[in-house]
C-alpha cells in the first residue's frame, strides 16, 4: 500500500491539488469528461480463498482485548497493528453486499460516542448472543473514536458472523482529518500511525448489507449509477471513498420529500425521491431500505411511505444536539421494533474546552 | 522525529501560540512567505521603495496633502507607503487607467456635492486628477482586482457607500456579492475575487482545449487559433464572451472603510437597511438585471434568465447577509429564485458570542496608531490576524488613514468631510484622540463605538441560516469544526455544505484566497451550472 502524502494540509499553503475535501473535488476536469471511469468491474472477483480460522491463542488475545476496551482503554500501537492486520483478513472476504440473517438489530452512526456504545449493547443485548448490524460512521466527533472503532472492529474479528460493520462516509482519510478522528489519534497515540492503520482497514469495509434479501442496508443513500442490487455487487470498494460516483453516493446521498434525483447541498452524494425508492425497491424485490447518516431527533424516522428508514445511534449528538438514539430489531418473522435510548450516565465527558479566537468581529 | 512529525509540531505549536497571544515564531513566518511566493517578486520590491515614496510625498509638499485627503474623502489610502511606485508600473496598469476615467468623473462629481463647503475644491479636483494620472497609485489599488469604484448614494439619508464592481460576464456567469466583517473593507475580498477569475478563465480555456480535441480537422485549424490566444494571454481579461465569468460586487459598510454615514447606528438593523439598499441600487444599474425590478413588481418572470446571485459572508457580514434574506424586501429575489446561494466564511453564533466578551479587551490593547503602513501590514501578520502578504497589501492600507491631527489643524488646507470628521472627533472624543497623536496612521474604524450593539448581531443566526430561504447553503470554517447545537443539526441532516480549512486563519479568503476561490467555483458549478445535466441516471440504461 502506498504511504499516503499528508504534508500538504500541514503548512499554510494555498495550493490546488492538496484538497482534504472531497466535496471540493466535484468537478475535476478528467472527472467530468465520462462516466467510462465508473464502469462496473465485472472482473472483480474475492480473493480465492476464505478467512483464516482464529487460532486459541488468537481467541485469547482478542478476548483480553475486548475486555480492556470495554472499560474504555484503549489498545497499544503494537496491539492495534495485529487487530488490523486481522481485521484485514476477516474483511476482505465479504460482500459489497454483505448477506446478513435475522434475526439482527440494525444501528446507525455512533461517533466515537463509546459510552452510548455500551448503552446501546445494554438496550439491544449483549453481542455476540444478538447479531449486529452497524451502517457505519464509528469515528470523529466524539471523544473516543479510538475506543469505539476498536472495540468494534475486534468484535467482528471475533465474532465474524455475529456483527457486520459496513462503511461510512466518516471511515475516510479525508473526512477523519477535518472532523477529529486524527487529531484524537494523535493526542493518544502521539503520531499519526494508528491513524493511518484505521484508515488503511477502512478501505475493505463492506459498503452495503443485505438482511435476508428483503432489507438493503447501508450508510447514506441510492445513486443515480446503480439500479440494481447486482451492479453494487460489481463495484471495486476496495480504495478510499471518492469523491463522486456510484461508491461515493451510496455513503453520502439522502431520502428528501421531492420527486426524481437532485444535488445534495451535502456537497456530495444526491437527494432521492419516494419515486426513486420505490422504483428501487420493487426492481429488487426489497421491503425496506435502512439507512444512517443524517440526525433524527427521535432516534430513527420513517420516509418514503415506509420504504425508507433512518437510524441514528449517537444519543445527544457531539454532547449537544438533544437527541434520542435508536435501533431497529429485526426478529425471525421480520417483525420490526425500534428501541429508543438517551445519553448513557458517565463520569463525565473530558473538559475540552473549545478555543475562542481572539478577533472575532 | 519524522519531517511529518515535525509538521505537526509546528502546527500544534502554531495553534497553542494562537491561543496564548501573538507571538509568533519567526521560523514559522517562513511558510507564509512560501505561501505566496508568486507575490514575492512584487511586493518586496514595492516595502524597498517605500521610503523612497514616502520621500517624494514629503518634498512634493502639496501633493502629500492632496494624497492624504485624495485618500480620505475617495479611496484607500494607496497612496504611499504601500501602493506602487509610478517606476514600475507595468503597460497593464497604464492601460487599465484610461479605463477608469469613469471613477474619476464619479470622485468629481462626488467632489462637487461639497462645493458650498469648502471653496478651495474645485481648485483641488483640477490637481486631484493630475496626480491621478500621473502617479497611478489610486488606480493601481482597487482596479486590479475590480472594474469598477463606484459611491451609492442613498437619497434617503444621504449616506455614501463605497463600492467596488466587476459585473458578470453573461447570463450564465454568478454573481458574487460580499459582505465583510465588522472592522475590515470591501478591499478583504480583492484577492478572492482575483483569484475566482483567474481560475474560471483557466477553466474556460480547458474547455475550450478540450473541445479542440473532439473537432474535426476542418474547425481544428480555425479554434486552435482561439485557443492559442486564449492561453498565451491570460491577463485577457475578458475572455470568450460566452464563457461564464464571474462578476463581483463588495463594498464598504457603515463605519469602515470610505462608507460615509451620518449616524453612529451600528445595529444590525442599519447594516441589513444599507445592504438592502446597496442590493436594490446594483440590481438597477447592471445592465444584465434589465427588467429584474419590474418582474417582481408585476411577477412576470417568463423571461427570468439572470446571472445567478450569490451572498458571501465574512463573520459579521455573514450576520447580515443571512438575517437580510429573512427581510421582506429580499423575499421576491429568494423566492423566484434569483439570490441562489448564502456563503458564510468563519461565522458560527455560539463562537462569536463566545469571543465577543474578549472583544473589547482585544480592541483596547490593540495599538491605536502606526507610522508607517507597512507597520500596520506587519502588525496584522505578526499577530496571527492574517497570514498572506500578498492580501494585506491591498486590504490592510485601507483600514487605516493618516491621523490629521498630527499633520495639521488648519482646517483650511482640508477637504469638507476632513474638517467635518476633525470636528467630530475632536468634540467627541479628545481623549482617543490625544492617544493617536504620536501616530502619523490611525484606523479608520472606531469598532468600539459599535459595542453597545453587539448583543444583536449574532443572535439567532444559526437557526436563520440553516433555514435562509435560498436553494444552497455552504459554511466555511477556519481551524475547526466548531459548529453549535443548531448548525450540527443541520448539517447532520445535510441541510447546507461544510468546509473546514484546517490551515487557515479567521480571513480565511485572505489567507487562502485561491483554496476559498476553488470553493466557491464548485460550490456555483454543483448547485446552479445546469444541474439537471449534472445528475449522471443511469437507471434504465444499464439493464441489459
Amino acid at each position: 500500500m502506498e504511504p499516503i502524502d499528508m504534508d500538504g494540509d500541514i503548512l499554510m499553503q494555498d495550493q490546488n491539488d492538496q484538497r482534504l475535501d472531497p466535496t471540493l473535488d466535484e468537478d475535476d476536469p478528467q472527472d467530468v469528461s465520462s462516466n467510462n471511469e465508473y464502469s462496473f468491474n465485472q472482473t472483480f472477483h474475492h480473493p480465492s480463498g476464505s478467512r483464516p480460522e482464529l487460532s486459541f491463542s488468537n481467541i485469547n488475545q482478542l478476548d483480553q482485548w475486548i475486555s480492556q476496551l470495554s472499560n474504555c482503554q484503549p489498545l497499544s500501537q503494537d496491539n492495534v497493528a495485529k487487530l488490523c492486520k486481522m481485521a484485514a483478513d476477516v474483511l476482505q472476504f465479504e460482500d459489497n453486499v454483505q448477506p446478513v440473517h435475522v434475526p439482527v438489530t440494525i444501528c446507525g452512526d455512533v461517533h466515537g460516542q463509546f459510552h452510548d456504545l455500551m448503552e446501546l449493547f445494554k438496550i439491544g443485548g449483549p453481542c455476540p448472543d444478538t447479531n449486529y448490524l452497524f451502517m457505519g460512521d464509528y469515528v470523529d466527533r466524539g471523544y473516543y473514536s479510538v475506543e469505539t472503532v476498536s472495540f468494534l472492529v475486534a468484535m467482528k474479528v471475533r465474532y465474524p458472523n455475529r456483527i457486520t460493520i459496513l462503511r461510512g462516509n466518516h471511515e475516510s482519510r479525508q473526512i477523519t482529518q477535518v472532523y477529529g478522528f486524527y487529531d484524537e489519534c494523535l493526542r493518544k497515540y502521539g503520531s499519526a500511525d494508528v491513524w493511518k492503520l484505521f484508515t488503511d482497514l477502512f478501505d475493505y469495509f463492506p459498503i452495503t448489507a443485505l438482511v435476508d434479501n428483503r432489507i438493503f442496508c447501508l450508510h447514506g443513500g441510492l445513486s443515480p449509477m446503480l439500479e440494481t442490487i447486482d451492479q453494487v455487487k460489481s463495484l471495486q470498494r476496495v480504495q478510499e471513498v471518492p469523491h463522486e460516483g456510484p461508491m461515493c453516493d451510496l455513503l453520502w446521498s439522502d431520502p428528501d420529500d421531492r420527486s426524481g434525483w437532485g444535488i445534495s447541498p451535502r456537497g456530495a452524494g444526491f437527494t432521492f425521491g419516494q419515486d426513486i425508492s420505490e422504483q428501487f425497491n420493487h426492481t429488487n424485490n426489497l421491503s425496506l431500505i435502512a439507512r444512517a447518516h443524517q440526525l433524527v431527533m427521535e432516534g430513527y424516522s420513517w420516509s418514503h411511505s415506509e420504504s425508507v428508514v433512518t437510524i441514528f445511534s449517537a444519543p445527544n449528538y457531539c454532547y449537544r444536539c438533544g437527541n434520542q438514539a435508536a435501533i431497529m430489531e429485526v426478529d425471525e418473522q421480520h417483525n420490526r421494533q425500534f428501541l429508543q435510548y438517551d445519553p448513557s450516565v458517565r463520569p463525565g465527558e473530558p473538559t475540552v474546552t473549545r478555543k475562542t479566537p481572539d478577533y472575532f468581529l | 522525529m519524522s519531517e511529518f512529525q515535525r509538521k505537526i509540531f509546528q502546527r500544534k505549536l502554531l495553534e497553542a501560540e494562537m491561543a496564548l497571544g501573538f507571538n509568533m515564531n519567526e521560523g514559522l513566518e517562513e511558510d507564509d512567505d512560501e505561501a505566496d511566493q508568486e507575490s514575492n517578486q512584487n511586493t518586496h520590491p514595492r516595502i524597498k521603495h517605500q521610503n523612497i515614496n514616502k520621500e517624494l510625498d514629503v518634498s512634493g509638499n502639496g501633493n502629500s496633502q492632496l494624497n492624504k485627503k485624495e485618500g480620505h474623502s475617495f479611496s484607500p489610502p494607496f497612496a504611499k507607503d504601500a501602493s506602487f511606485p509610478s517606476t514600475t508600473s507595468s503597460p497593464l496598469i497604464k492601460s487599465s487607467l484610461s479605463q477608469n476615467n469613469n471613477t474619476i468623473n464619479f470622485q468629481l462629481m462626488q467632489l462637487s456635492k461639497h462645493k458650498n463647503l469648502n471653496k478651495s475644491i474645485s481648485k483641488n479636483t483640477n490637481q486631484m486628477l493630475k496626480l491621478n494620472l500621473n502617479s497611478n497609485f489610486d488606480a493601481k489599488c482597487w482596479s486590479e482586482f475590480f472594474e469598477r469604484n463606484e459611491v451609492f448614494t442613498d437619497p434617503s439619508n444621504n449616506n455614501e457607500f463605497q463600492t467596488y464592481y466587476t459585473p458578470p460576464q453573461n447570463r450564465k456567469s454568478p454573481l458574487f456579492i460580499f459582505h465583510h466583517g465588522a472592522g475590515s473593507s470591501g478591499l478583504t475580498f480583492a484577492m478572492l475575487c482575483k483569484q475566482i477569475k483567474q481560475n474560471m478563465i483557466h477553466d474556460n480555456n480547458l474547455s475550450i482545449k478540450n473541445n479542440n480535441g473532439l473537432e474535426n480537422d476542418k474547425t481544428v485549424k480555425k479554434d486552435s487559433s482561439i485557443d492559442k490566444n486564449h492561453v498565451n494571454s491570460n491577463t485577457d481579461i475578458n475572455g470568450n464572451v460566452n464563457d461564464p465569468v464571474a462578476g463581483f460586487f463588495s463594498f464598504d459598510a457603515r463605519g469602515h472603510g470610505d462608507t460615509k454615514v451620518i449616524d453612529n447606528n451600528y445595529s444590525l438593523t442599519s447594516f441589513i437597511t444599507d445592504f438592502i439598499f446597496i442590493f436594490k441600487t446594483l440590481i438597477s444599474k447592471e445592465p444584465l438585471f434589465k427588467n429584474l425590478l419590474f418582474d417582481i413588481e408585476n411577477d412576470t418572470f417568463e423571461n427570468s434568465d439572470y446571472p445567478p446571485i450569490i451572498l458571501v459572508g465574512h463573520s459579521f457580514g455573514g450576520s447580515v447577509l443571512t438575517k437580510s434574506l429573512t427581510n421582506i424586501e429580499l423575499q421576491p429575489f429568494t423566492k423566484n429564485n434569483i439570490i441562489k446561494g448564502l456563503v458564510m466564511f468563519d461565522i458560527v453564533e455560539d463562537t462569536a458570542v463566545k469571543a465577543l466578551s474578549g472583544m473589547t479587551h482585544f480592541l483596547k490593547r490593540r495599538p491605536k496608531g502606526f507610522n508607517t503602513v507597512k507597520g500596520c501590514i506587519d502588525w496584522h501578520l505578526k499577530s496571527n490576524l492574517l497570514h498572506n502578504k500578498q492580501s494585506a497589501l491591498i486590504s490592510i492600507p485601507a483600514l487605516i488613514k493618516e491621523s490629521l491631527i498630527t499633520t495639521s489643524i488648519n482646517t483650511s488646507h482640508l477637504s469638507a468631510m476632513d474638517a467635518m470628521n476633525l470636528l467630530k472627533q475632536q468634540s467627541k472624543n479628545s481623549v482617543f484622540d490625544n492617544q493617536n497623536t504620536n501616530f502619523k496612521y490611525v484606523w479608520k474604524s472606531d469598532l468600539l463605538k459599535t459595542e453597545p450593539f453587539w448583543g444583536d448581531w449574532f443572535k439567532n443566526l444559526s437557526n436563520d441560516f440553516v433555514s435562509a430561504p435560498v436553494q444552497s447553503k455552504l459554511l466555511i470554517l477556519a481551524g475547526n469544526d466548531s459548529l453549535d447545537k443548531n448548525l450540527m443539526i443541520g448539517q447532520m441532516q445535510g441541510k447546507f455544505q461544510l468546509i473546514v480549512f484546517l490551515e487557515s486563519g479567521h480571513f480565511l479568503h485572505e489567507d487562502l484566497p485561491n483554496k476559498t476561490a476553488l470553493s466557491l467555483i464548485d460550490f456555483w458549478k454543483r448547485n446552479f451550472n445546469n444541474p439537471k445535466l449534472k445528475i449522471p441516471v443511469l437507471w434504465g440504461k444499464m439493464r441489459s
